[in-house]
């Protein structure tokens, strides 16, 4: 069943902006609480992140992608870094791409063979959803559009996306801001108004 | 761009998302119950592929990926060496030096060598009463009778130093030589030995030094009748040219000796002056040289270097110009040389 919607909004808040996060700093040792207050702080966030990279055949195992990087978040409390957001990014990525990789490998029939991150269920409103799209960011450059969708829709840091895209974080940050002042000067009515609703 | 229109397209961006209203599966587990499972040991994890790529990224982002790196790539070099020595001995070769840069053209070298023993006699200080004899060597050779590669590696070089009193006592100082850089042309070790090297210091009591020829004439025929019974003249002239490179690694010659040398040198009828060079220790000199050998079962070169004002030998050096069917070491390359350093009289030994 599925319940809660996808929202564009950042999952990894940078660290000290978030109160949960700095909760979590501030547990001292890694038992119960810590874990139930990762829990509270980045289940909803893991799958977001979880139910846009698998493919959309697969999206009700966005749960059991969190569940599992919970787990491990758990099994290897002692090893994980003072600051999660990172880590829980790449144990989420890694594992919906090992299982969409499982998936395809046994049930080759089941899932669409082009896993794009953006791939929309095929109705009538998720195609225009994905034509608006396109049509606003059919400007920039591959480069820009995959920084701002790391940046704005999955919340890495403009470190974390710069890392990925091969910029330091000052390049990333000048990129960004360019591109949005030409996202903006493009569009200056913004082809759609609908806010998603929350989780 | 202001704030407020930066605000405006991440709105903008925001709100074009496709996937903003697809819907998210609910989580299934609390935590306790992910952690009940985990302690169990029954709970879903990740792949053993996620989980090292996970390993691989904390390091990256604790910034111990590049130490790592350089730990892997140093121990990849060690296991590297390690199986091209012992697993695959085949794959090893000497690192032979670069071979000396020589003239291709070349003529008879009876003229030139008449020449420089004229110049020799010209300018010939008087015989010295000096009782001690003083032999300073370098030599560097590899085994061209190896019939394996790792032995065809091994190269053996030596710093020696003799010193011969009259009654054939004496003293020698020996230090092998790591083998030289591979491709250059000049000995490493010509100003100083590498501080690694021992030197080991062996005296020999009266008649322990031998010596192949005692008294080397002044005669040129009677040296060539001297150098046969070293080398074995007959079978090429070639034992001539190594018989005079022998005759150097024990003796300080005299000006009347050096010219008795360059004689029956002269008298060798293919050895070839080949004009200037530099050996290996730095010095300027006349090139001789004199192949022998067959290209079916290889070619060898021996070259003298000559120093055009004394006539002393500076250097000898024996290149595989064709390569024998048993040999390992690919040619052309250098297989042996003796820089003549020193071969003076002095008055007494260390």
């Amino acid at each position: 069943m599925l319940g809660a919607a996808v929202v564009g909004a950042p999952w990894l808040t940078p660290p000290g902006r978030n109160s949960t996060e700095t909760l979590l700093k501030r547990i001292g040792p890694r038992d119960d609480a810590w874990h139930n207050a990762l829990y509270k702080a980045h289940e909803q966030d893991i799958r977001r992140l979880a139910a846009r990279k698998l493919p959309p055949g697969m999206r009700d195992l966005a749960a059991d992608v969190t569940q599992m990087v919970l787990a491990l978040a758990w099994r290897k409390r002692d090893d994980l870094p003072e600051e999660v957001g990172g880590w829980l990014y790449w144990a989420t990525h890694y594992t919906c791409l090992s299982e969409t990789r499982a998936a395809r490998k046994h049930h080759t029939g089941r899932i669409d063979e082009d896993v794009a991150e953006f791939a929309s269920p095929p109705d009538d409103e998720a195609i225009v959803a994905r034509a608006q799209y396109e049509a606003l960011v059919s400007k920039l450059k591959p480069i820009d559009r995959k920084l701002l969708e790391l940046t704005e829709f999955e919340g890495m840091t403009n470190k974390e996306a710069g890392e990925r895209l091969g910029l330091s974080e000052a390049a990333a940050a000048k990129r960004k801001s360019r591109a949005l002042a030409q996202l903006r000067r493009h569009n200056p009515q913004p082809p759609h108004a609908d806010q998603g609703d929350e989780a | 761009m202001s704030i407020r229109d930066e605000a405006d397209a991440r709105q903008m961006l925001r709100d074009a998302d496709p996937l903003r209203n697809v819907a998210l599966p609910p989580m299934k587990l609390t935590a306790e119950e992910i952690r009940r499972q985990v302690d169990s040991g029954h709970a879903r994890l990740p792949s053993r592929q996620v989980r090292f790529k996970l390993y691989l990224a904390q390091q990256r982002l604790r910034g111990r990926w590049r130490l790592r790196l350089a730990a892997a790539t140093v121990v990849t070099a060690v296991v590297g060496v390690v199986a091209a020595v012992v697993i695959a001995p085949e794959a090893a070769m000497a690192n032979t030096p670069a071979l000396l840069d020589l003239p291709s053209t070349s003529r008879p070298a009876g003229d030139q060598l008449q020449q420089i023993a004229a110049q020799a006699a010209h300018g010939a200080a008087p015989p010295t009463s000096l009782p001690v004899t003083y032999v300073h060597l370098q030599t560097w050779s590899i085994d061209t009778t190896a019939t394996d590669a790792r032995t065809a590696a091994q190269v053996f070089a030596q710093d020696r130093q003799t010193w011969r009193a009259p009654d054939f006592s004496g003293l020698t100082w020996i230090s092998d030589l790591p083998a030289q850089k591979p491709g250059s042309r000049r000995a490493d070790y010509i100003d100083a030995l590498p501080a690694t090297s021992a030197t080991r210091r062996e005296r020999d009591g009266r008649g322990g030094l031998h010596v192949p020829i005692v008294d080397p004439s002044r005669d040129p025929a009677t040296l060539e009748e001297q150098l046969a019974v070293d080398q074995p003249t007959a079978n090429g002239q070639q034992f001539t040219v190594r018989a005079i490179a022998n005759l150097y690694r024990y003796h300080a010659l005299d000006a009347r000796q050096r010219i008795a040398a360059l004689t029956v040198l002269a008298r060798t009828t293919d050895l070839r002056y080949r004009g200037h060079t530099t050996d290996r220790a730095g010095r300027v000199g006349l090139a001789f040289s004199i192949d022998s050998g067959t290209p079916e079962d290889g070619v060898i070169e021996d070259v003298l270097v000559i120093d055009p004002t004394t006539g002393a030998l500076l250097s000898h050096e024996q290149v595989a110009l064709t390569k024998a069917p048993r040999d390992i070491t690919p040619a052309p390359a250098v297989i042996s040389y003796t820089l003549y350093l020193a071969n003076e009289k002095v008055t007494t030994t260390p």
